[in-house]
């Protein structure tokens, strides 16, 4: 780990200007970056603190929910209003890390956080397009049973790790942010990025952009909403496989759904073949099977991460029954 | 090596203060000889203090090396603290002398911690060794168990320093911070790379908080902060600000164990231990959360901190019990 | 007033839960540096280690590598059968990815880490050899299997008996890699005193072993290297042997002339202090209509490095399990480009029992048979391979009370015919078995004017119980309760005793501790001391003691095994059930109930010995499910290097385990009557688990661990 200064901005203002510095990271719940910093993956001069100038509020209103980027994993996994109102979301934050990290880790860190890919967090490897750009992927022929079957490009196929994300993506979540323009909102789904042919750009923020709040809007499908998710330990490891759903029922038939795949892609993954071949059809388990045919439709496996493509279909399945139930 | 002391007599200078002067003499590695005007102590850093009578000819033997080197004991005031370094040649390499105007225990830790310093510099090139003839006298002033104690030390000279301490390199980012862990201020000046884990386990010496991976992945670190669960390794000590830290150290009352501390023991909740403070404050947190509903929603609740031994079940027991013994309470101290 | 017996409450528990237990990194050193090593990202390969940046990083007292380490004489000296060759920088070579080739010391623990990446290394590297399938044709018959069992062994004819037999099966089963992982990291502090002299505070399981170490290698008197270990936190086999890293910290001391402490980083754990080697194990079994053993063919192969030879001993339970008149087994070894493996909690068996307990409930699905029964009818009276009596053996209680408890009897034979809703359900059994051993060990025991009894003994408590254990096998001896004891242990300034490993503690310094107290007793008693069973009057003792002139009365004392035991071959026994459900779908294996009984002799603590035999089985479900160790083939380099990646099982993966301790009497064994619970509790566990997922699912995985994936 190198020596870094540490600098607290009184303003948000003050804190957007100081992160556009060189070599300025962003500091909030610090799971994340203080466990790549031990690694000496991340190699800041300085961290810029940002639990002064943001809040940790989070509310509940008809149109949907207000979270500040700080609110804290724990604190919104547990908030009546989102158990009750946004299951999915309250379930995934629930099945991520542990409750230790949960009480520390914030949801703008959380929608920043980076994967968990083996050879990206460790620096004794020479390749890793993700942290040095244009060495290489070692996990192309490397050890790859953890590593995305969707959305990977030749420079990277490192997996996003997060529950939570995939929950707000089947939910329709806008990100909003402070740059040195103004405020802004970025849809989820544009959120995080594809890795191409630059997987070190992860997400659409600017440099100096900060997550302000996460707005997730009452729909007629986010209440009847599921995370469901496979890991090899009953509890605190990472999806092999998840799946955030949402439904909304007419009647006997299904007039929208919602389907988001964890621990499978290299962003939070949108299956939007699957929802196309729910709708308009009854909430029943072979609707279910047929449409989750289509969850890995593109997939490109490795002969360790095979598995994920049947997996994923399960995940689904087993998502929307408790969705519909 | 062996730290002489000759001093008027002295209490039982406490178990925070031997603790200190432990790391002194583990330093150096020494036995202290503290003799009082009538009882002296023999005191190895990882051996039993052993306390016997001042005999007239200890304290003789003890005149004597001083004078070969200038300094005449008996013409010391009684609130006087002599103290000198017997390196393996028998004689005096360093010594020191206090005015016992306080705590007489505090004066003799910090002659210690001069004496150490001292040992770190350069040696003279030394004689041939002497020290048997030096313990031979010991043998003759002290006990049978005081010499056994000393016979271990087989004093020697340290070595050489090898390069210059560069302990005072910059450290431009170097801030002072103060830590409230267990409701008491801890002042430190530190880099912000220092994790409240290393803070605690090697600046303020808590090391009952563990250290089991330092990336938040096995729970060991566990302590409470403003009553929540969190891991020490994630977090820096720059960022508690006025935050209230708890650790393991700060659960048990002055006499009595904190119930979940209890139903540990009682349940065998442990085996090598040192997964056990982080389970015991993780548990604390739990029990706050109210989530401790069922022996399931336990495991699932607890599965942030890894027992390897594999007391796992009877660690739910230990947790079931003390919730029922309204195992909830942080400890209450007087601020 | 016997305290052995009784499930007395740890008598370190209270330090362990108030934070106040120090650890080997943790005891308090006055003017102490930091060390952190820096190790090789390649293996196979040739280094140049530029260090300049890292020595002038702020704080830095010294960068050792193979260019300025001094020469050791004993660098390269094993100082017995299982010792290991160290890394020691006295070489240009990094023989396995994460070899020692650096020691950064530093005034601050940050400071020392941040100079430690700054050490630049540059690499020439030829092929790299780590896929164990790819090279069993340089499979080579080691010189034991184990520290000392022949590697091979065979009774009667083989091919006859497979001839002969109605039912055979052929399989071949595979376990993974599997790394000890204790939660406390390997550390240590050293101090010099002068050239001559050493002091350390290590976590070890042998501190003994440690001393003879560090004196070989810096040419020291064993009597002036102190050893001091009183807590360990977690061991399992990693720390039974002399590691590098232990070396290197008191080189780096010995160079700055400061007392030094260096602790591995988790990912460190994963190369520099041994694991489980892979193994490829076929087993042949041969069985008449009734299940009755015929033939049965063990053949094992498992890796070991170029630098040194470890065999995991896979095929020894095979030899005298079962009752077979045509038995024959192997062990083969295969060099790679790899770290030294180890000893890990039940070598041999733990692996051995999943090849061997699988194939036998292969054996009784051919058979339709119940499998717990065709254990029954292959039961072994007598040891078939020593062809001695056993000192003790109460398999057959262990079975029936399990089974009992368990509710065994209404199981379907049936692959995939009991449901619980969307999980399968499904029921396995298995044998558990590990040998008894003894060596020699001395203890000494004392008693003041005051009453107050000290009893030591250099012995390590790797968290078994050791410290409540041996008070109460001392207490009982000298005929006192066990308030008046307090047992010492943990530096090499105290009597001499074994490594704590293979289950022996208990054994071995136990006897010592009661032959110690015992020879006390005799010499207080010849002094007229009212120290008379059954009825001791406390008071008359220290009325007795209060008007002695002696300070203290002290009595010392050295035990080995008894020339009489070699007549009996001696093991622990017990037998697992399990249940396990898995998600229809989803296919999450989940162990939801286990019942084990174990037959172990004498138990000394109820209490302890229950944490042990969990502790066991807690490493059967890991074992089984979970632990994998992935090596990159490219390089050498462990992929899964932290507790994210290496699953140890957490809370959630773990039920309720009842445990039932089956009375034994064994006269034999040795003068305390117990023969080892510490590793037992592991064997038989992963594949009473594996015979439960075929027979919930039907589908028999025979490559460990058994992860979701391997039932889609």
């Amino acid at each position: 780990m190198r020596d870094f200064d540490y600098v607290v901005p009184k303003s948000l203002d003050e804190a957007v200007a100081r992160g556009k510095q060189a070599e300025h990271r962003f500091i909030a719940g610090g799971t994340l970056l203080v466990d790549l910093l031990r690694l000496d993956v991340e190699r800041p001069a300085a961290l810029v603190d940002l639990n002064a100038v943001l809040s940790e509020r989070i509310s509940w209103a008809p149109n949907g929910l207000t979270a500040g980027a700080l609110a804290r994993n724990s604190d919104l996994a547990d908030h009546p209003d989102v158990r009750r109102e946004l299951p999915a979301l309250s379930q995934a934050l629930e099945s991520g890390a542990s409750p230790q990290i949960r009480n520390l880790a914030s949801l703008g860190g959380n929608l920043m956080q980076r994967t968990r890919c083996a050879y990206f967090r460790d620096p004794g490897v020479a390749e890793c397009n993700k942290r040095r750009p244009g060495s290489g992927c070692a996990a192309l022929e490397g050890y790859s049973r953890m590593h995305a079957v969707l959305g990977g490009s030749r420079a990277c196929i490192a997996v996003h790790p997060s529950d939570m994300s995939v929950a707000l993506l089947a939910l329709d979540a806008i990100v909003r942010t402070r740059r040195s323009q103004g405020g802004r909102e970025i849809a989820i789904a544009d959120f995080h990025a594809l890795p191409g042919e630059t997987p070190q750009v992860e997400t659409a923020l600017e440099p100096g952009e900060i997550v302000t709040e996460v707005f997730v809007p009452a729909s007629g499908f986010s209440r009847r909403s599921a995370y469901v998710k496979v890991r090899d330990r009953a509890a605190f490891a990472f999806a092999l496989a998840s799946a955030a759903v949402a439904l909304e029922l007419s009647g006997e038939k299904i007039a929208t759904a919602r389907v988001a795949l964890g621990g499978v892609a290299t962003k939070p993954w949108r299956a939007l073949e699957v929802e196309a071949a729910l709708l308009g059809r009854p909430p029943t388990r072979e609707t279910f099977e047929a449409a989750a045919k289509l969850a890995a439709n593109g997939a490109r496996t490795t002969p360790h991460n095979q598995f994920k493509v049947e997996l994923a279909r399960r995940v689904v399945v087993r998502a929307l029954e408790r969705a519909a139930a | 090596m062996l730290v002489v002391a000759l001093a008027p007599n002295f209490d039982d200078p406490g178990e925070e203060v031997l603790e200190a002067l432990r790391a002194e003499l583990r330093c150096l590695g020494a036995a202290l000889l503290l003799i009082g005007t009538d009882h002296s102590f023999c005191f190895r850093p990882d051996d039993e203090l052993v306390e016997e009578p001042s005999t007239d000819e200890l304290r003789l033997w003890a005149a004597q090396l001083f004078r070969a080197q200038g300094v005449e004991s008996e013409a010391l005031t009684p609130e006087t603290l002599l103290l000198g370094l017997l390196d393996d040649g028998g004689s005096l390499r360093w010594h020191t002398r206090r005015e016992l105007d306080g705590d007489p225990s505090l004066a003799l830790l910090e002659a210690a911690r001069l004496a150490a310093k001292s040992a770190l510099a350069p040696a003279p090139i030394g004689v041939l060794s002497r020290r048997e003839v030096v313990l031979t006298s010991l043998i003759g002033a002290l006990s049978l168990v005081l010499l056994e104690g000393c016979k271990r030390s087989e004093p020697q000279r340290p070595a050489p320093s090898a390069s210059a301490v560069s302990s005072l390199a910059p450290a431009p980012f170097e801030r002072e911070v103060t830590l409230n862990v267990n409701d008491k201020d801890y002042r430190l000046s530190i880099e912000p790379r220092v994790s409240v884990l290393d803070a605690l386990r090697e600046r303020l010496g808590l090391t009952g908080t563990k250290k089991g991976c330092d990336h938040g992945q096995c729970g060991a670190c566990t302590v409470l902060l403003d009553g929540r669960r969190v891991n020490a390794c994630l977090l820096l000590a720059v960022m508690v600000g006025k935050r209230k830290l708890t650790t393991i150290e700060g659960l048990a009352g002055p006499a009595e164990l904190h119930p979940l501390q209890e139903a540990f023991v009682a349940h065998d909740a442990l085996q090598c231990g040192y997964c056990t403070p982080g389970q015991i404050v993780s548990a604390l947190g739990l029990l706050r959360e109210k989530r401790a509903t069922s022996a399931e929603a336990i495991r699932e609740h607890m599965s942030g901190n890894l027992c390897r031994c594999g007391a796992y079940p009877n660690i739910v027991k230990a947790i079931e019990a003390a919730r029922d013994a309204g195992g909830d309470a942080l400890p209450a101290r007087a601020t | 007033m016997t305290a052995v017996g009784k499930g007395i409450a740890r008598l370190d528990a209270r330090a362990k839960v108030t934070g106040k237990a120090q650890y080997a990194a943790e005891v308090p050193v006055a003017n102490l540096v930091h060390a952190v090593l820096v190790t090789s990202t390649q293996a196979a390969a040739k280094v140049a280690v530029d260090v300049k940046d890292a020595e002038h990083a702020p704080g830095v007292l010294a960068v050792l590598t193979h260019h300025n380490a001094p020469k050791l004489p004993g660098a390269k000296t094993k100082t017995g059968p299982v010792d290991r060759v160290l890394q020691l920088l006295q070489e240009d070579e990094a023989p396995y990815n994460d070899c020692p080739i650096a020691v950064v010391v530093a005034d601050t623990l940050e400071r020392a880490r941040a100079a430690a990446e700054r050490v630049a290394v540059r690499y020439s590297s030829g092929g790299v050899q780590t896929e164990l399938r790819e090279r069993l044709a340089e499979a080579y018959a080691p010189k034991t299997a184990g520290p000392r069992e022949p590697a091979d062994s065979s009774r009667g004819d083989v091919p006859a008996g497979l001839e002969a037999a109605f039912v055979q099966i052929d399989a071949t089963y595979t376990t993974t890699n599997q790394h000890h992982n204790p939660m406390e990291m390997h550390g240590l502090t050293a101090v010099w005193q002068g050239e001559q002299s050493l002091t350390v505070y290590d976590t070890s399981q042998g501190i003994f072993g440690v001393r003879k170490k560090l004196a070989t290698v810096f040419g020291l008197a064993e009597s002036n290297v102190r050893v001091i270990s009183r807590y360990v936190g977690g061991g399992f086999g990693c720390k039974g042997s002399p590691w590098s890293h232990l070396a290197l910290c008191a080189l780096a001391a010995r160079v700055t002339g400061r007392p030094v402490r260096l602790v591995l980083t988790r990912p460190q754990m994963f190369s520099l202090v041994g694991y489980r080697p892979r193994t490829i194990q076929r087993v042949v079994l041969g069985a008449d209509a009734r299940g009755k053993l015929t033939a049965v063919r063990h053949d094992v192969t498992s890796e070991t490095s170029r630098l040194d030879e470890f065999s995991e001993p896979s095929a020894l339970q095979t030899r005298m399990l079962y009752a077979c008149p045509n038995v024959a087994t192997s062990h083969r070894l295969v060099r790679l480009d790899v770290p030294t493996p180890t000893f890990t909690r039940a070598p041999g068996e733990a692996t051995g029992t999943f090849a061997l307990e699988v194939a036998l409930d292969e054996l009784a699905t051919a058979l339709k048979l119940d499998p717990l029964e065709l254990r029954l009818r292959n039961y072994a009276e007598r040891d078939p391979h020593e062809d001695k009596p056993w000192s003790s053996k109460e398999l057959r209680r262990c079975y029936q009370q399990a089974a009992e408890r368990f509710g065994w009897a209404a199981r379907r034979l049936d692959p995939g015919s009991q449901r619980d809703g969307k999980l399968l359900v499904g029921w396995g059994m298995a044998t558990a078995t590990y040998p008894a051993k003894q060596s020699a060990a001395s203890a000494s025991a004392r008693i003041d004017r005051e009453g107050r009894v000290l009893v030591q003994a250099g012995t390590q408590d790797i968290g078994t119980g050791t410290y409540t254990i041996m008070a109460q096998i001392a207490a009982d001896a000298l005929g006192v309760p066990v308030d008046r004891v307090r047992f010492e242990l943990g530096d090499t300034s105290l009597p001499e005793t074994p490594v704590s490993g293979g289950s022996q503690t208990a054994s071995s310094t136990g006897s010592a501790v009661q032959a110690a107290a015992l020879a006390l007793k005799k010499k207080l008693l010849a002094l007229g001391a009212p120290l008379r069973a059954p009825e001791l009057d406390l008071r008359a003792l220290d009325a007795w003691l209060a008007q002695r002139t002696e300070p203290e009365h002290r009595a010392e004392a050295r035990t080995e095994e008894k020339a009489e035991r070699k007549r009996y071959s001696s093991h622990s026994f017990g037998a697992h059930f399990v249940e396990v459900k898995i998600d229809a779908d989803l296919r999450q294996i989940r162990v939801t109930r286990c019942v084990s009984a174990f037959a172990a002799g004498k138990i000394l603590n109820p209490k302890t010995a229950h944490s042990q035999y969990i502790g066991g089985m807690v490493w059967g479900i890991g074992l089984a499910l979970l632990e994998h160790t992935a090596r990159d083939p490219r390089n050498g380099r462990v992929v899964t290097r932290d507790l994210a990646d290496y699953h140890v099982p957490v809370h959630a993966d773990i039920p309720e385990l009842e445990v039932i301790q089956v009375h034994e009497r064994d006269p034999y064994v040795n003068e305390i009557g117990a023969k080892g619970i510490g590793e037992v509790g592991i064997t038989g566990m992963a594949a009473a688990i594996a015979n439960a997922v075929h027979h919930a699912t039907g589908k028999r995985v025979r490559d460990l661990p058994i992860t979701l994936d391997k039932l889609l």
